[in-house]
């Protein structure tokens, strides 16, 4: 896994689906602890993951 | 039952036994355009009137407006009669029409769902598109919304409770494991949207402390039969009363409400106080009492409207929250995934040919009526109070609700600044006000811009405000994204000096009154060759 800091939009975060490799992005607000364990839905092949799954993060 | 319902819903006298039959037809007020124009509406499972139970024939509900504008604009109504998926095919039919600038009422008669088969219910959508027809709706002048609109909103007309046999809603019930919501034809929008998202629910709760409803227009990702995501805002009247209902340790109950006369969605998007029912203030809207009839799940505790299409009833479950989205939304940005709340769904109840109504979300179907206008009138009765020289406002479709035209009569130095203090705080998706003169068209956007072009200078006429709650759903916000910058350019001409004297600021461009007169253009000009002209943008 590798994760580029802050570049793209500050506010979100983009991840790649571990499962179809597309690339989508999700609320900085994931990060939160009381929202951290919340598995992140691929809104293209519909794979639930981690988001420390991501193959890439940007903007972490 | 997995809570204590503890709620009451003062304004109501709801009697279980059916005596309240007299409140019912009290509101049945005839008029003109309320004759039986039902046949129009297609019904492709026969003929519903036979079928139906107790319809009120006179209550004002979606198929009465289809009928009245399928009688009297006949050309606002575009009935699709070939086959069209509710996958992406509906929404890109409003989209081309939104470039071109067309804003038909559309009907589609043979929606196609996710599993290719045909949908026994048809879909109204594009229902409230165009700020013309939305207006006719009210009974307003479209460039006077703000104060017309404002005054039908304060014209609260109490509710009146109908039993369960006089509700069209109930004719089907539907409860736990017979509930399917992906039998109605629900829209996926954006072709990053996870799925279909019900664009049009109302959804109601419940101030667990007052028992005083909240109805608000929110946006549900349809994840599998009987779930939904629910998102929220944190700034919502909504989300105050999920933490209201969470901090008691329960789950919080909802009914959405699907399909109603666009009168009682414009009351429904009403922008009101905390908490304050919506309920009245539709009727206020529609001009006459909304019929309510009592959940099923949650009985008079949370009462719904006895001639929507479709209810759902359900809980957001405590502490729960799972990832929704992206999801194209208003700005005309795919917003980001985001962990929302759920909705457990209990039950559905709903017209036996009941006709679904999908909002265009992003598109103008979702801006004009269901936005702007709420948002005008609340700036309007807002501003006014403190400011008595606004004269008017407009939130341009362009701005998707960041922007509002503040009109003004200039009499005094400093009214433009104000003006902006005093907006910004009305709404959180506010961003920037734009202070102009009354000369100004509120309405022609190129006047606006004249006048922010001629009429400002940045560096004393701007106002900025750092660090203001917002709306997060403006991709151009630092992260968090719930913490912005606001502010307004105050864009008029100085004030005159004097009582009596000038404004001394140069004159505009402007033909002698008498040479304007006297020519016309068909006196020069034949009228086929001027519609074929070159135009400009």
């Amino acid at each position: 896994m590798e994760i580029v800091e802050k570049v793209g939009t500050p506010k979100d975060v983009w991840v790649t689906c571990p499962g179809c490799k597309e690339l989508f992005y999700i609320d900085r607000s994931f990060y939160l602890p009381q929202f951290d364990r919340i598995k992140l839905h691929c809104p293209f092949c519909h794979l639930e993951f981690d988001k420390k799954e991501s193959l890439m993060t940007w903007g972490n | 039952m997995k809570l204590k319902i503890n709620l009451k819903l003062p304004i109501l006298d709801y009697d279980p036994k059916g005596s309240h039959d007299a409140q019912l037809f009290c509101h049945n007020r005839l008029s003109p355009h309320r004759t039986d124009l039902n046949a129009e509406v297609s019904c492709p499972s026969g003929d519903r009137r036979t079928r139906r139970k107790g319809r009120s024939a006179m209550a004002k509900d979606l198929r009465t407006y289809l009928e009245q504008i399928q009688r009297e604009k006949p050309h606002s109504f575009l009935r699709i009669k070939k086959p069209i998926k509710v996958a992406y095919e509906i929404t890109a039919l409003q989209r081309k029409l939104d470039a071109v600038q067309k804003y038909p009422v559309i009907f589609v008669e043979r929606p196609i769902l996710d599993d290719g088969r045909e949908s026994p219910f048809p879909v109204v959508t594009n229902l409230t598109a165009s700020r013309d027809l939305c207006a006719e709706i009210l009974g307003i002048n479209p460039r006077r919304v703000a104060m017309e609109y404002a005054a039908k909103v304060a014209n609260r007309i109490e509710p009146v409770v109908v039993s369960r046999d006089e509700a069209p809603v109930k004719e089907v019930v539907e409860k736990g494991e017979k509930v399917n919501l992906s039998k109605f034809p629900i829209f996926t929008h954006n072709y990053m949207d996870p799925g279909p998202y019900i664009g049009s629910g109302f959804v109601t709760c419940a101030d667990p402390d007052t028992g005083i409803d909240n109805t608000s227009l929110q946006r549900m990702w349809v994840k599998s039969p009987r779930r939904t995501g629910y998102w929220a805002s944190v700034t919502s009247h909504s989300m105050q009363n999920i933490n209201k209902w969470w901090s008691r340790g329960q789950d919080m109950p909802v009914a959405v409400w699907i399909g109603h006369h666009p009168a009682a969605i414009a009351g429904g998007q009403s922008k009101l106080a905390y908490p304050e029912s919506h309920y009245p203030s539709m009727g206020g809207v529609m001009g006459e009492p909304l019929r309510l009839v009592p959940s099923e799940t949650f009985g008079d505790a949370l009462m719904v409207p006895a001639d929507a299409e479709i209810v759902i009833e359900g809980y957001v479950p405590k502490d729960v929250f799972e990832a929704e989205g992206p999801f194209g939304e208003y700005p005309g940005y795919i917003g980001p995934q985001r962990p929302s709340n759920v909705i457990e769904v209990a039950c559905v109840t709903y017209r036996q040919d009941a006709i679904f109504h999908g909002i265009g979300v992003g598109l103008a179907d979702h801006l004009v009526f269901l936005g702007n206008f709420p948002m005008e009138a609340r700036i309007y009765s807002v501003v006014k109070n403190v400011l008595p020289e606004l004269m008017n406002v407009h939130v341009p479709i362009s701005g998707r609700r960041n922007h509002v035209y503040l009109q003004v009569k200039k009499s005094r130095p400093g009214i433009g600044k104000d003006a902006i203090m005093a907006t910004l705080p009305c709404d959180s998706r506010l961003k920037h006000v734009f202070v102009v003169d009354e000369d100004v068209d509120l309405f022609n956007e190129g006047d606006v811009m004249w006048s922010v072009a001629y009429r400002s200078q940045w560096d004393k006429d701007l106002v900025v405000v750092k660090g203001s709650a917002v709306f997060p759903l403006d991709p151009s916000l630092p992260a968090p994204g719930n913490i912005g910058t606001r502010g307004g350019i105050d864009a008029t001409a100085p004030p005159p000096i004097g009582i009596g004297l000038p404004r001394f600021y140069q004159m505009i461009n402007k033909t002698p009154d008498e040479v304007a007169e006297a020519i016309n253009l068909e006196d020069y000009i034949d009228p086929e060759a001027l519609a074929k002209y070159p135009t400009s943008f």
